[in-house]
């Protein structure tokens, strides 16, 4: 996996989540660049990442992602 | 010892001051500040200092070893018990007399209800202890080496009774490196004088107000025996300005106190008045708590069922409970809980495009409704309350409320007025030139002055005790 | 956005040229050197650890970067300065909110600051390492500023947090820089960066206006103002793009320093001042107690606490001009809202519910006839009693046994405060909070004495309205039940027992000075036409107003002044007590006991003319915890116990001659068994004065039975120093008047020849 496609794919679900087209994603990309990003719809985010992906975050890794970049990090790293 | 008090303010401050600056060396400066937080917990608590300082020895040694033992399962253990005992600790001494009780309820069980004395601020330095070791397991901040810093970080007198709850990693790094500058003085002390000023001058006050319009819990709500319409309605607002007032005001001290001292924490209110949605209410109020919970609880149940609301639920009930040992408290957390469960059902874009009025309107009347709730700890009184507040068996005014209102009416309107964030939207006007800088600050040294007097002499009355009978 | 953010990359790289350029060669190789192994497996490092790569990397520069030299630490630090060029302007504060309007709670957590130096610093790296690791059409490093919006609160952000070693990586705080910081705007302000520690030097603070500890704080200020690497205030050495902005910033300068001072002369002078002055201390009249002592240090005090407690009192107890400050903070409170028609409510306020007699009620009193018959019946025995003292009484089984309450303190006030009036009309009063239930309890306490004593002897109960009956505004008065009905209803559950009702009299008198306007209780004058009610009910001599001396203390400001919250308008008009003393004052022998009827004190006297100020109403009878004996002249066989509370007292002067003897008790000091009591004394009649307030109040109505109940101590009817032996104690069953003897009771004491046995548990 490189990172292109990890962000292609990554986009898709935020594009579902949010259901908004529009989202391009940067590695700086953070909860205040996207309107509706809410630690409510954090929850349905990080299910559906784990589910495209197929691997778990940590309890520490949900809350503790400062930006997409770091969440891309921790995707090459373990997720497929 | 609380902030408003005489001694406090005019002894135990300025002779910490005194020694805290007369220190060359920041370590020494450390000492200096945990001497004093030690005396100032000791001073109402007298041996329960003891649970505090083995509490935090307790965390301090979970944290080196959750640093030692990263990612296994060791570890997970010792989180798992490092939790386990601050809950724990928590729940004896808060809420051991409500458990027993509700124990009670069943039949068959009958248990000797504990009158456990609640050592003061044991709720927030047992959430920070929590948020420390939470975020050692979670790598956001290294452990503390010395027990010394995190005795001072735990035990730190100006948010150690009365929040915010601050954090470990906010502060670690101002533990061993701050300076205060004559700009943080300035800051710091305005801060602090505007607190006492809140809760001196207008919580105070707003208390003898709330007390004429619903009584009070040692005298089973009397008062509110026979609400009327308008009381109601009046006296939940009266409470959740008295609410606002005393908590900010005391967080206000907390932060201008740790400027003075070179610390830097987050606000704690936010102007939460003039919000326009109940989440929106919940990111200005006490946001020290709301943040602990949202990092460290909201996300627990995604790794059970995954049920988005269950987060939700235990945030909120958590957030009640916390208040207090009673059920009206979950009932206040869980109320909110339901209004945001509703507006995040909506959508936040739905949301904004409520008209302002009645987006103010909504708020404000869940807030007000919400602070009744929360001020009527006996269900009967909250029933009356409730009933009243819709017209049900009560009168729309009488002539007691009606005097009450008028009597107070100043302060009510000052009140209202001093939520808003005028202070803030003039001072930006004024920065724009010369002399409305010059005008601002000038006025603000005034204010300071005249407040700080006058918080001085209204708090001579904290002592008074008529006697009716003759005493030779 | 592609064009800003082409142009903002523009800026980017000309930041990374001056940045590179001020950085030594050594610590370039450094950073190429990290560039190049980023895509190594990241080592951890020891100390701080994150998630993503990026930071790994940066962490291991910042512990390199520690070790750096000086020269390094003045660049970096004009790179601060650049960076905090771009903002507004501000002085050293924290920013004062992170979230700005639109959203909701964010997901991540509110992290460590970071001072935008570092924070650009860190960007700027970590744009160059994903650019290098990236693909051509990988997401760009999007600078700071792509999608922020919201430019709040530019002015609460403070970018410094100077510091002695170099900045360090912190992780990145998304919320705050992110949002709220510009790019810097121009160049050159390196010279502005030189300057600042000169301009630092002269920053004393003025010298701090009190004398005294002149020295203290300008050291302390001295010891602030030293030079620091760092400039102290962001607009030190921010120009902006006006020149104005420094002038602000320099006002901001000195105008906190100003401030700084203030605040610490006047902490530490009030302070000191309270440390040096010398305190009050001793007895203050608006509260009618002594202030705090200062407590000493003992062990005990230490570990429960009440050491701490005290000592906080008694600072703050006794802060001299205390009492000059209170009106202050009084007259303050008026400024709260408006009194309308000069009506302030006060107190603990309580609602009421409103009940009113039904009328057809009223005629259900039976009506009770007076014994006058008074030579038959049982003197008052000097001589040791035998068995015989039973006589005619029943005895019954006593099953009731005291009950325990919680009695509110002394001085303890429940309920408004109506304050209205001004000037010398002022009149503080306290609501009424009586309800028929609790006059009905009264009502049957009272029957049961009435049951409990001898048929001959005369039961009345004589409760007193209080001020408000007369004299609380209208609109108010209506919310409370009224007075004069709870008198009747106490009368209408009466059994045997003469309810004795002075409303009426009082109120033709209403407009006289029958109630204090500054105290809780009634003037003599108001006592003076009750006592008449009752003299005729009664049937006893009751000389007119006339032939008593009357005597004037002045300067009365009594308990509602405290209770009033001290509200000044009473303060200012003060009342006068004015009490009469009866023409055969001189003739009557006056002794106090105590609560158990012991330890008399003779040649006492009805009125104690010394009281004064708050405690002008003990001119009569003194104290309430002491048992009065008044032996009159008049030779009637009438012998008066009246059972009361503080109200009570004015009566008494009114009665000398009505009776041979008077004995006054107070409910709540009784340590005797008051039937045992009654019958003791050969009372022939039996008053209990008490204020109508106090007999709708459950503790109160508990007290009195109590005293009818209780075993109390042995009476001891000491006027020669024979001793007394004691009857079997009545005993009486609650439902039924059964003449059981009391064989199960224990006996308490025994009547053998060889003396008293008293049992050991009392």
């Amino acid at each position: 996996m490189n990172e292109k496609e990890v962000y292609k794919r990554l986009e898709a679900v935020f594009h579902d989540v949010f259901d908004d087209d529009s989202i391009r994603l940067t590695a700086k990309t953070t909860a205040d660049d996207i309107e509706d990003w809410d630690s409510m719809e954090h929850i349905n985010l990080i299910g559906a990442v784990e589910d495209e992906f197929g691997l778990r975050f940590k309890m520490g890794e949900v809350s503790g992602m400062k930006n997409v970049g770091e969440m891309v990090g921790i995707i090459m790293k373990r997720g497929k | 010892m609380v902030f408003a008090d005489e001694l406090f303010i005019f002894l135990f401050l300025p002779a910490c001051l005194l020694l805290y600056f007369a220190m060359p060396k920041l370590q020494w400066k450390n000492n200096v500040l945990i001497l004093f937080s030690l005396i100032f917990y000791a001073w109402g608590e007298q041996l329960y200092i003891l649970l505090l300082i083995a509490s935090s020895l307790f965390n301090y040694g979970a944290g080196r070893l959750l640093d030692k033992h990263k990612d296994t399962d060791k570890g997970k253990g010792y989180l798992a018990l490092s939790l386990v005992v601050n809950l724990g600790i928590l729940a004896v001494f808060k809420y051991s007399g409500f458990i027993a009780e509700n124990l009670n309820l069943i039949p068959f069980i009958n248990l000797p209800i504990p009158k456990m004395h609640m050592p003061i601020g044991i709720s927030f330095f047992t959430f920070q202890n929590i948020s420390y070791t939470l975020d050692c397991w979670w790598d956001k901040t290294p452990s503390q080496r010395s027990f010394r810093k995190y005795l001072l970080y735990i035990s730190m007198f100006p948010q150690l009774v009365a929040g915010p709850i601050v954090r470990y990693s906010l502060i670690a790094e101002e533990i061993d490196d701050r300076r205060t500058t004559s700009a943080d003085l300035s800051d710091g002390f305005t801060r602090v004088i505007i607190g006492i000023a809140k809760k001196v001058i207008v919580a105070n006050n707003l208390n003898l107000a709330v007390t004429a319009c619903f009584g009070q819990a040692s005298d089973g709500y009397a008062a509110s025996e026979n609400l009327t319409v308008f009381g109601a309605w009046y006296g939940a607002a009266l409470v959740a300005l008295w609410y606002y007032f005393d908590f900010s005001g005391y967080s206000d001290i907390a932060i201008g106190l740790g400027r003075i001292f070179g610390f830097h924490f987050d606000e704690n209110f936010n102007y939460p008045f003039i919000c326009k949605s109940i989440s929106e209410f919940w990111q200005r109020w006490h946001i020290s708590l709301g943040s602990f919970f949202r990092d460290y609880l909201l996300y627990v149940p995604i790794f059970g069922k995954r049920r988005k609301y269950g987060g939700l639920f235990l945030v909120w009930f958590c957030t009640g409970l916390w208040h207090g040992a009673s059920w009206n408290f979950v009932l206040w957390g869980l109320y909110y809980g339901l209004f945001v469960f509703i507006e995040t059902l909506i959508g936040k874009k739905k949301m904004k495009k409520l008209p302002a009025v009645i987006a103010h309107i909504y708020t404000k009347a869940v807030i007000i409704i919400g602070f009744g709730i929360f001020y009527f700890e006996d269900i009967p009184a909250l029933g009356r309350f409730f009933k009243s507040l819709v017209g049900v068996g009560a009168k729309l005014s009488n002539t007691i409320m009606d005097q009450v209102f008028m009597q107070y009416v100043f302060l009510f309107a000052a009140a209202l007025l001093l939520t808003l964030p005028i202070g803030k939207k003039l001072s930006q006007l004024a920065e724009k030139s010369t002399e409305g800088t010059y005008a601002i600050q000038m006025s603000k040294i005034v204010c300071n002055a005249v407040l700080l007097i006058l918080s001085g002499i209204l708090l001579l009355n904290t002592t008074n005790n008529p006697f009716l009978y003759f005493r030779f | 956005m592609n064009d800003s953010s082409k142009k903002d990359n523009g800026e980017l790289e000309q930041l990374i040229e001056e940045y590179n350029s001020k950085r030594s060669a050594e610590e370039q190789a450094a950073e190429e050197a990290a560039r190049s192994s980023l895509k190594a497996a990241p080592k951890k490092a020891k100390r701080r650890r994150s998630a993503g790569l990026a930071s790994d990397e940066l962490s291991r520069q910042r512990t390199r970067r520690k070790t750096q030299k000086p020269e390094s630490e003045t660049r970096t630090t004009t790179a601060v300065s650049e960076v905090r060029s771009g903002l507004n302007g501000e002085t050293a504060r924290r920013p004062s909110v992170r979230r700005h309007e639109k959203d909701v709670i964010p997901p991540l957590p509110l992290n460590k600051r970071i001072s935008p130096e570092r924070l650009r610093e860190k960007q700027i790296m970590n744009s160059i390492l994903a650019s290098l690791n990236s693909m051509d059409d990988t997401p760009e490093d999007v600078p700071p500023l792509a999608g922020f919006q919201h430019i709040e609160d530019t002015k609460h952000y403070d970018p410094v947090k100077p510091k002695k070693n170099a900045p360090q990586f912190a992780e990145e705080d998304m919320f705050a820089p992110t949002r709220i910081m510009k790019l810097p705007a121009e160049d050159g302000n390196d010279t502005k960066a030189e300057e600042n520690p000169e301009v630092r030097e002269p920053e004393k603070k003025p010298a701090p206006k009190k004398k005294k500890q002149a020295s203290a704080p300008a050291q302390k200020k001295a010891k602030k103002t030293e030079p620091v690497p760092v400039p102290e205030t962001a607009g030190d050495t921010a120009p902006e793009d006006n020149g104005t902005d420094s002038e602000i910033e320099k006002i901001n300068r000195k105008t906190a320093v100003a401030n700084a001072a203030v605040c610490f002369t006047l902490l530490f002078g009030i302070g000191i001042a309270l440390i040096v002055v010398p305190r009050s201390s001793g007895f203050i009249q608006s509260e009618n107690r002594l202030l705090a002592e200062k407590p000493s240090m003992t062990a005990e005090n230490l570990a429960d606490g009440s050491y701490f407690t005290d000592i906080s009192k008694w600072y703050t107890d006794t802060i001299p001009i205390r009492e000059k400050l209170k009106p202050m903070s009084s007259n303050f409170s008026k400024l709260f809202g408006i009194a309308m028609d000069d009506v302030k409510i006060k107190g603990k306020a309580q609602n009421v519910t409103k009940e009113t007699l039904a009328p057809t009620v009223t005629s259900q009193t039976e009506a009770v006839t007076i014994n006058t018959d008074f030579a038959t019946t049982t003197q008052a025995t000097t001589a040791p009693l035998e068995s015989t003292t039973t006589t005619a009484k029943k005895t019954k089984k006593k099953t009731e046994t005291v009950r325990e309450i919680e009695v509110p303190a002394d001085g303890e006030w429940m309920g408004s405060v109506v304050v209205s009036g001004k000037g010398k009309n002022v009149r503080a009063m306290s609501a009424f909070y009586g309800t028929f239930d609790m006059g009905e309890e009264y009502a049957k306490v009272v029957n049961k004495y009435k049951d409990d004593l001898d048929s001959k002897v005369n039961v009345y109960t004589l409760n007193m309205p209080s001020a408000a009956a007369y004299y609380m505004p209208s609109n108010l008065a209506d919310q409370f039940t009224s007075q004069h009905d709870c008198i009747k209803n106490i009368g209408n559950n009466l059994k045997g027992v003469v309810n004795i009702d002075v409303f009426d009299a009082l109120d033709a008198h209403k407009a006289e000075y029958i109630y204090s306007r500054t105290d809780h209780h009634w003037q003599p004058l108001g006592a003076y036409y009750a006592a008449e009610v009752f003299s005729k009910t009664a049937m006893f001599d009751f000389p007119d107003i006339s032939t008593y001396s009357t005597h004037k203390i002045k300067n009365f400001v009594g308990t509602m002044y405290a209770y009033s919250d001290y509200d000044e308008e009473l303060n200012k008009n003060p009342d006068t007590f004015i009490y009469h003393k009866p023409d055969n004052n001189d003739e009557l022998a006056v002794t106090y006991y105590d609560s158990y009827f012991a330890n008399p004190q003779y040649g006492g006297s009805l009125f104690f003319d010394y009281a004064e100020g708050v405690a002008c109403y003990s001119a009569i009878l003194g104290d309430d915890n002491e048992i009065a004996e008044i032996e009159t002249d008049v030779k009637n066989g009438r012998t008066l116990v009246i059972i009361k509370d503080s109200y009570g007292n004015a009566l008494v002067p009114y009665l000398t001659h009505g009776f041979e003897r008077i004995y006054v008790c107070d409910f709540r000091y009784l340590d005797v068994n008051a039937i045992d009591f009654i019958e003791r004394v050969g009372a022939t009649d039996v008053l209990f004065a008490v204020s109508l307030q106090a007999a709708h109040t459950d503790s109160n109505i508990v007290l009195i039975n109590n005293d009818r109940v209780q075993e109390g101590s042995p009476i001891n009817v000491a006027t020669t120093t024979t001793e007394y032996q004691f009857a079997e104690p009545e005993t009486e069953t609650e439902t039924e008047e059964t003449q059981t003897e009391a064989p199960q009771q224990e006996q308490y004491y025994d009547n053998t020849a060889d003396g008293q046995v008293y049992n050991e548990g009392w």
